[in-house]
């Protein structure tokens, strides 16, 4: 029991790692209804920009940690208003087309760039790990886990009790009405690009130390988060967080009980299982789904 | 078929789609399917089978030739379910792997079997299993299909990496070679030589779908699913033999690259080569099987170029990608096609630009009675 | 022989259609009419199988068309038309009516890859069928365009020509005429009376342009928020007060144009 308990424990920090790059995955998906498949590649762009602010450039962390996130959303906004508002109203293959591009296009120039050689990045909190009872809690998981359900309950308070939050809504679910209502869905679409991206990139940066830096660093983690996003309901934001956390203990269970070798393969089936189920996920909206 | 210039114009109304979405104009043929260029084919044609009498004692061209030729199965299947039958897949590496798996599996466990049984057997286990990945896949649309392939690409090469003794685990299988009649399959010529005779057959086939009820089902499906059923298609049928039928092809593939590699290990198939597989489709051009062939060629190139390239290679694709989604939505195939309208002049004529308004009068055959004359407005 | 009875069908609160009976003897034409929002769609909708009904039954030929998937419906020689001209847009003119034809073929996938001469014969037939309809709607000078490369009228057309491919025994035709000019609305009148002795069939047309529909029908039906309100030949819908009233004033050809 008590492997059980630490097993799930240490599930918190890579569960909110997946959690936050699922929140950044649905916040796109909520508005724009396209799933980013080039999330994982600008996310690790925002992680390498850290890396060099801190490391080449000599910056501290919190300010490293400001010039890539703020990196990361302008790299969101860009692609919006570049490259996916071009094909705004055209048919889902389009942006699915468009997105996979960009993800060769993102992916390739990071190793051009930045190189292949893993990069360090240290962790955001040090120091021992937290005992509660029987089981251990390393800081920095805690750290992780926390704050992907600050932001979950920071974005569904914004969207459910802010002005412009309801004004993104209204463009997620009308869009004609939402003009007429003076909503301008460029900057809405703009504003969702650039604060998704932002905060894959941020999960990204956090997962940084464990796993090691590098242009492809993001590939297995984006699965995760992948898997996360359609268990919680593509688009629903506490659907991520829950989904998220989900995945990580899941996989948790899986590398501790049987192998570190069919986490991949569990997650995989879970995302076929749940789409041949219930397509919208945990907290999803049916409608959007079939036909 | 004479021309009546009134007519055109009179039944024409501008742009409006009343249609539900209509497949976007990347398949540019001016009909259904595109037209085989034959001179051009037959010419591409001719080098093919005379190519190895030049090369063929250089074991790593013959290689990457035949290489070129499983890509290109592989695309022309992908463009069967992307182009022709409008489902996205960024999976197919996984049908390939399937495909190539069996081959090494079968070959190795039940040596005495003739090339061509296990030929067959690895199309209809990789279409097996498109059967299985086919039904829920009939159920999706979109974004969700695209992850549900997605899943699927990703999970395939995993599960040949744990499976154990069966599939080699992390050091694959090797390929027992195989005999067609007299000839051991065991050389680089005869396998290309064999690997082209499956492409070709694998082309007649899918062109010969395409010409028929399931072929016109399946871009029924893709242009207006909802309405399909009005017409007798059962849309969620149609796609399910969509993906059977795509896996199929791709496991052919699968067992020709296997003959051509000697060995099968889950690394080949990682996730990359199905965006690469996705991206040779588009870059071709969607709906169009030489399209598709060019691009696996074109993803060999950059592949073997990928060492030098480093990150380029991916950043070429990506850019390639993006270009023709936002500059050339048919792709190079459909480059191929302006250069030669450019040069030889348009397949179909120009729509006349006649008088706006005039009434039906001018417009049908000799049906055109008297009394539909005097009811005009 | 269609018949409907007693049929209803709600969507949350709205009632589309309420206790509706209705029928189109073979071979006749006849116009089902009425203002927009009456519930005219809803009836095709329902006879296609696109929609299941609270209550009611429609037979064909005394077959129960509710127990069909919507996708055997053609197979009961019923075939229709669409409001919104849902043609297959990347097909040519040519294919776009022989989809309307396939379900003739008694080809399996199987054969399909192989082009067994069965499979030959279908195509062959097909292409023959496809050039007749063309040649009966006089628009073969399109027939090998892309659909989503025509103009509306051209749309509208080959829609028809599509639901008239299969010799069917029954046409349902969804607002054929909207949007059309009024030379192009004469002639679809003409290929529309025309329908019943080239191929057989029986029509069943909905539009709430009376004066398309009026010349051609021997049976006018007109709806009102679900209901039937009248029923009967022509002229005798034409005269009747009731139907009048629901067109709001007026003489029912001149209240009844266009949108």
């Amino acid at each position: 029991m008590t492997e059980f308990a630490q097993l799930v424990v240490s599930a918190l920090g890579f569960g909110g790692i997946y959690a936050l790059a699922a929140l950044g995955l649905n916040v796109i998906f909520k508005t724009s209804n396209v799933v980013n498949f080039a999330f994982g590649a600008m996310a690790t762009v925002v992680a390498l920009l850290v890396w060099t602010a801190h490391t080449s450039l000599g910056l501290p962390t919190a300010a490293a940690w400001v010039l890539a996130i703020g990196g990361g959303a302008a790299l969101g906004g860009a692609t919006e208003s570049g490259f996916m508002r071009r094909v705004a109203g055209t048919p889902p293959i389009v942006s699915i087309v468009m997105t996979i591009g960009l993800l060769l296009l993102v992916e390739g120039l990071a190793g051009v760039i930045w190189g292949y050689g893993p990069k360090t990045v240290p962790t955001v909190i040090s120091g021992p790990s937290i005992a509660i009872g029987p089981v251990s809690v390393d800081r920095n998981d805690l750290f992780v886990g926390a704050f992907a359900v600050a932001v979950t309950l920071a974005l569904n308070l914004f969207y459910q009790r802010t002005r412009l939050g309801l004004a993104v809504r209204a463009v997620a679910e009308d869009p004609e009405v939402a003009a007429l209502m003076g909503v301008s869905r460029r900057w809405v679409l703009g504003l969702s690009w650039a604060v998704g991206v932002a905060l894959t990139g941020v999960a990204a940066t956090l997962a940084a130390p464990a796993v090691s830096l590098t242009p492809t660093m993001m590939d297995d983690i984006a699965v995760f988060a992948f898997a996360g996003a359609v268990l919680g309901g593509l688009g629903s934001i506490t659907g991520a967080l829950v989904g998220g956390f989900a995945v990580g203990i899941l996989s948790d269970l899986i590398a501790g009980y049987v192998s570190t070798n069919l986490q991949l393969t569990v997650v995989f089936a879970l995302i076929v299982v749940v789409l041949y189920l219930r397509p919208q996920g945990l907290f999803g909206q049916a409608a959007q789904v079939r036909q | 078929m004479s021309r009546r210039p009134g007519r055109a114009a009179a039944l024409r109304r501008g742009g409006q789609q009343g249609d539900g979405r209509t497949w976007p104009s990347w398949t540019g043929a001016a009909r259904s399917v595109a037209r085989v260029p034959v001179l051009a084919t037959l010419a591409v044609l001719v080098v093919a089978l005379v190519f190895p009498r030049f090369e063929g004692g250089n074991t790593t061209v013959m290689s990457l030739a035949t290489e070129a030729l499983t890509y290109g199965l592989v695309t022309m299947s992908l463009n069967l379910l992307m182009g022709y039958g409008g489902q996205v897949s960024v999976g197919q590496a996984g049908f390939l792997a399937v495909g190539a798996y069996t081959t090494a599996i079968v070959a190795t466990h039940f040596g005495g079997l003739p090339f061509i049984a296990v030929l067959a057997l690895a199309g209809l286990v990789t279409a097996a299993v498109g059967l299985v990945l086919g039904l829920p896949a009939a159920r999706l649309r979109g974004h969700y299909l695209a992850v549900a392939t997605l899943g699927f690409g990703l999970a395939v090469p995993e599960i040949a990496l744990n499976g154990g003794s069966l599939t080699g685990g992390y050091t694959g299988l090797i390929v027992p070679p195989q005999q067609l009649g007299p000839v051991m399959l065991n050389n680089p010529v005869p396998v290309y030589y064999l690997g082209l005779a499956v492409l070709l057959v694998s082309a007649a086939a899918i062109r010969s779908v395409l010409a028929s009820p399931t072929g016109r089902r399946f871009m029924a499906v893709r242009d207006s699913q909802d309405t399909a059923p009005a017409m007798g298609i059962n849309a969620g049928r149609t796609k399910v033999v969509l993906f059977t039928l795509s896996a199929f092809f791709c496991g052919l593939a699968g067992y020709v690259f296997a003959l051509n590699n000697s060995i099968v290990e889950y690394s080949s198939f990682d996730f990359s080569l199905s965006l690469f597989f996705f991206a040779a489709v588009i870059v071709g051009g969607l709906g169009s099987m030489w399209g598709s062939l060019i691009g696996a060629a074109l993803l060999v190139v950059i592949q073997q170029e990928a060492v030098s390239l480093g990150g380029f290679s991916e950043a070429i694709l990506g850019v390639a990608v993006v270009i023709v989604l936002l500059l050339v939505p048919g792709g190079l195939a459909s480059l191929a096609r302006r250069t030669r309208d450019a040069v030889a002049g348009p397949r179909l004529p120009r729509r006349p630009a006649g008088p706006a308004g005039s009434g039906p009068g001018g417009l049908p055959d000799q049906r055109s009675s008297p009394a539909g004359a005097s009811r005009e407005g | 022989m269609l018949q409907i009875e007693d049929l209803s069908l709600s969507f949350g609160g709205v009632h589309a259609i309420e206790g509706l009976n209705l029928t189109v003897p073979d071979g006749t034409i006849t116009a089902l009419i009425g203002p927009n929002g009456a519930g005219k769609t809803s009836v095709l909708n329902v006879i296609n199988g696109f929609f299941r009904p609270q209550r009611g039954r429609v037979l064909h030929d005394g077959l129960d068309l509710l127990s069909v998937p919507p996708y055997r419906v053609i197979q009961q020689g019923i075939t229709r038309s669409f409001q919104n001209v849902a043609l297959f847009g990347g097909l040519s003119v040519t294919d776009n009516l022989i989809v309307g034809y396939d379900h003739r073929s008694r080809t399996g996938f199987a054969r399909d890859l192989l082009h067994t001469p069965k499979v030959a014969r279908h195509e062959r037939a097909a292409r023959a069928r496809a050039q007749e309809v063309l040649e009966f709607l006089g628009i073969t000078g399109i027939a090998r365009r892309r659909a989503e490369e025509l103009g509306f009228g051209e749309r509208k057309l080959v829609d028809l020509g599509r639901a008239l491919i299969g010799s069917p025994a029954l046409v349902l035709l969804d607002e054929p005429a909207s949007g059309l000019a009024e030379g192009q609305k004469a002639w679809l009148a003409e290929v529309l009376s025309r329908i019943p002795a080239e191929f057989g069939a029986a029509v069943l047309v909905i539009d709430h342009d009376m004066r398309v529909v009026m010349g051609v029908s021997s049976k006018v039906i007109v709806m009102d928020f679900g209901r039937k309100i009248a029923e009967g030949t022509p002229d005798e819908v034409r005269a009747d007060p009731v139907v009048v009233t629901a067109y709001l004033g007026g003489s029912a050809d001149g209240a009844a144009e266009g949108h």
